[in-house]
């Protein structure tokens, strides 16, 4: 049954890789017992402990969660936990110091949390609370992990001696946490942090500013994690539903906005249940492009991609956001027959876990405010975001700062991002930032011993706007007039200058 | 699945069936839940080989495995087709490929090592010359090269793995097939 092939080189290709998997069975065969610390072969006796213990991370994942929900970046003080009620009590190290960005990652855990730095191996929260470990808890060692959340002290507003406290996990039931000196800035809850302990006693601490975490984000900057537990996209929210026989729910990912001006269904249909969205529904999509804020009427699509969201008490801002949600809503029952599946289908909001920080929160323009103002010129764009390691993305090769939120734009009005009004979108952090990579690239997208731009090619190419934080490609073509392009730059450039 | 089976090592008298064309058949016939483990177990090589050829490192292509096996479990409610077990797995290992890469691309430049392997015999000769040749490739193309050309997943499932559309798998597929046969002189 062996498949032939025309093509030589697609014969000698599979040909390697059968011998490739051919040794890979004889090392497997022979490989050290135990290969490597912590490691667990599917076929050893410790791999059913392994699946016994990741079970059970997913039943406790959430208990984390509920620590930083409570507490999390709240400027003042407030009566809540004490900051020993972390999942696992532990001694106290004191911890001064965040290692900084110029760290040097010389080893990874399969969770995406260093291993070593530096050839110094970092310590995990579920070695911290080992009682064996604690001829090891000394200074000088580091302790990484997801940050969990926050806690602040029970004091007296306005208090000195209020102390904030962080909990650092490992996305199970294990967590050490700690007090926080002063007004600190603190890494958001989901990101990784190691720390370097500097002082062991009673008391735990850690650094006043944390300079550098590692941020686990999707290409569009929302987070793969909430404090260790799975963060799913929007594109996989209906199928991951679907295999749940109960309400159980998850963290799902993306963009929500209210949509207004939408026309209503039949009254005598949607008020049959609470469950089914009426006039103006809340959607949550995996885009943030074809808006209809701020009375801009459009109609949605109702599919994977854009979902119709029941919220039962919250008000969701619109913008990146991290829902808790669940289907199969006991409500469902109570829905006429011939809606019953619709209401079983129905995606119920639990709570809002996370709306953006300062990755999404761009300064003084976000990409909502873009896709706003150039709506409002009549420009449609449809948003898709570019990956900074397509290979395809030679800007993000090239310049150094180019910014994470690297938007392909594709106009309404067009087939595709060349040959509409804009084609790219990309907001920065700051001004500072944009003007700083604008000065980077060619003036024309032409390879003029700058950043080359990787939008031209045979036909045309980009010019670049900058406006405040964004800059934003004009696509051109060599055989259009000048005077078109020029008129095409201004129409965008008056558009993003705003109101 | 059939194209991969098809192609890959007869299976040897008591080994696990990981290879052999019979797995997919004895795969379906296998009760999802249970015996996820041991399937795990037999899919191990093919794994294996396919992260050795995604990450060109010996380490990483462990260490990969073990991440895979890890998210397999945890997802392990995500299976609806066990006898589509190995391109699950493929996915899932491609995906956390890509991720772990983009994550350490952010901190870390990477300086993988070459694999260090005896040159006297021809088929290392030929390991040493696919491996440089893949090397040149980009990340994506050489995902897309590896799962499709060589483990055997369709077009569809490498787009699903990496999170592109097919018609941009193919294009990778062509102008990746089109660099390695320039590297490795095949006409």
């Amino acid at each position: 049954m062996t498949d032939r092939h025309d093509d030589p080189l697609e014969e000698r290709l599979e040909g390697w890789f059968a011998a490739e998997v051919e040794r890979a069975r004889v090392d497997l065969r022979h490989r050290p017992v135990g290969h490597g610390p912590g490691r667990v072969a599917p076929g050893s006796p410790r791999f059913g402990l392994v699946v016994g213990v990741l079970i059970v991370a997913v039943v406790l994942v959430g208990l984390p969660l509920a620590v930083g929900r409570t507490t999390r970046t709240d400027d003042s003080p407030a009566p809540t936990a004490h900051p020993s009620t972390g999942p696992v009590a532990s001694p106290k190290p004191m911890v001064s110091t965040i290692v900084g960005e110029d760290l040097d990652v010389t080893g990874w855990s399969f969770d995406g949390v260093p291993a070593s730095i530096g050839g110094e191996r970092v310590m995990r929260p579920a070695e911290w609370a080992e009682p064996s470990a604690s001829t090891i808890r000394l200074p000088g060692w580091l302790l990484g992990g997801w940050v969990q959340g926050f806690l602040v002290t029970t004091c007296a507003t306005g208090s000195p001696e209020c102390r904030r406290s962080v909990v650092l996990g490992d996305g199970e039931s294990n967590a050490v946490t700690g007090t926080i000196p002063g007004a600190p800035n603190a890494p958001p809850v989901g990101s990784i942090a190691v720390y370097r302990l500097t002082q062991t006693g009673s008391e735990l601490v850690w650094a006043a500013d944390p300079a550098v975490f590692i941020d686990d984000r999707f290409d569009d900057g929302i987070p793969l994690h909430v404090g260790g537990e799975e963060v799913i996209p929007v594109a996989d929210l209906v199928a991951t539903l679907e295999t749940f026989p109960d309400d159980r729910s998850v963290l799902v990912g993306g963009w929500a906005w209210q949509v207004f001006g939408m026309r209503c269904r039949a009254n005598d249909r949607i008020n049959r249940s609470e469950l089914l969205t009426s006039c103006d529904p809340l959607l949550l999509t995996s885009q943030p492009g074809r808006t209809g804020m701020n009375g801009i009427p459009v109609v949605p699509k109702l599919d994977a991609q854009s979902l119709p969201v029941v919220t039962d008490d919250h008000r969701i801002p619109d913008g990146p956001v991290i829902l808790r949600v669940h289907g199969h809503d006991a409500r469902a029952a109570d829905c006429v027959s011939w809606l019953r599946d619709e209401c079983d289908a129905a995606v119920v909001v639990d709570e809002i876990v996370w709306s953006g920080d300062e990755w999404t929160e761009t300064v003084p323009l976000t990409i909502y405010d873009v896709v706003l103002r150039l709506d409002a010129a009549g420009i449609e764009v449809d948003l898709a975001i570019v990956p900074s390691l397509d290979e395809a993305n030679a800007l993000a090769e090239c310049a150094a700062d180019w910014p994470p939120q690297d938007w392909q734009a594709i106009d309404s009005e067009a087939d595709d991002a060349m040959s509409g009004r804009v084609s790219r979108i990309g907001v920065f952090a700051t001004t500072a930032d944009r003007e700083r990579v604008l000065a980077t690239l060619g003036p024309q997208g032409l390879n003029d011993g700058k950043c080359p731009s990787s939008l031209i090619d045979s036909f045309g190419g980009s010019r670049w706007i900058g406006i405040d934080n964004v800059i934003v490609g004009v696509p051109f073509r060599w055989d259009e007039p000048e005077t078109d392009v020029h008129a095409r730059e201004a129409l965008v450039r008056e558009a993003l200058e705003g109101p | 699945m059939t194209r991969l089976s098809g192609r890959l090592p007869a299976r040897t008298a008591g080994e696990p069936a990981a290879t052999s064309p019979a797995f997919a058949a004895e795969a379906r016939d296998e009760a999802p839940s249970d015996a996820l483990p041991e399937a795990l177990v037999r899919e191990e090589p093919v794994l294996l080989a396919a992260a050795r050829a995604l990450t060109l490192h010996e380490a990483a292509a462990r260490d990969l495995v073990q991440a895979t096996f890890e998210l397999a479990l945890r997802h392990r409610d995500q299976l609806r087709d066990h006898a589509a077990l190995r391109s699950w797995l493929l996915r899932i290992q491609a995906r956390e490929a890509l991720r772990l890469r983009r994550r350490m691309r952010r901190f870390v430049k990477l300086d993988l090592a070459v694999t260090q392997i005896a040159a006297h015999e021809q088929a290392a000769v030929e390991g040493v010359a696919i491996r440089e040749a893949l090397r040149t490739l980009p990340p994506r193309t050489r995902a897309a090269v590896v799962l499709h050309h060589m483990a055997g997943l369709s077009v569809a499932d490498v787009a699903d793995a990496l999170g592109t559309s097919p018609n941009t798998v193919k294009t990778q597929l062509r102008h990746g097939l089109a660099r390695l046969r320039e590297v490795l002189g095949d006409d």
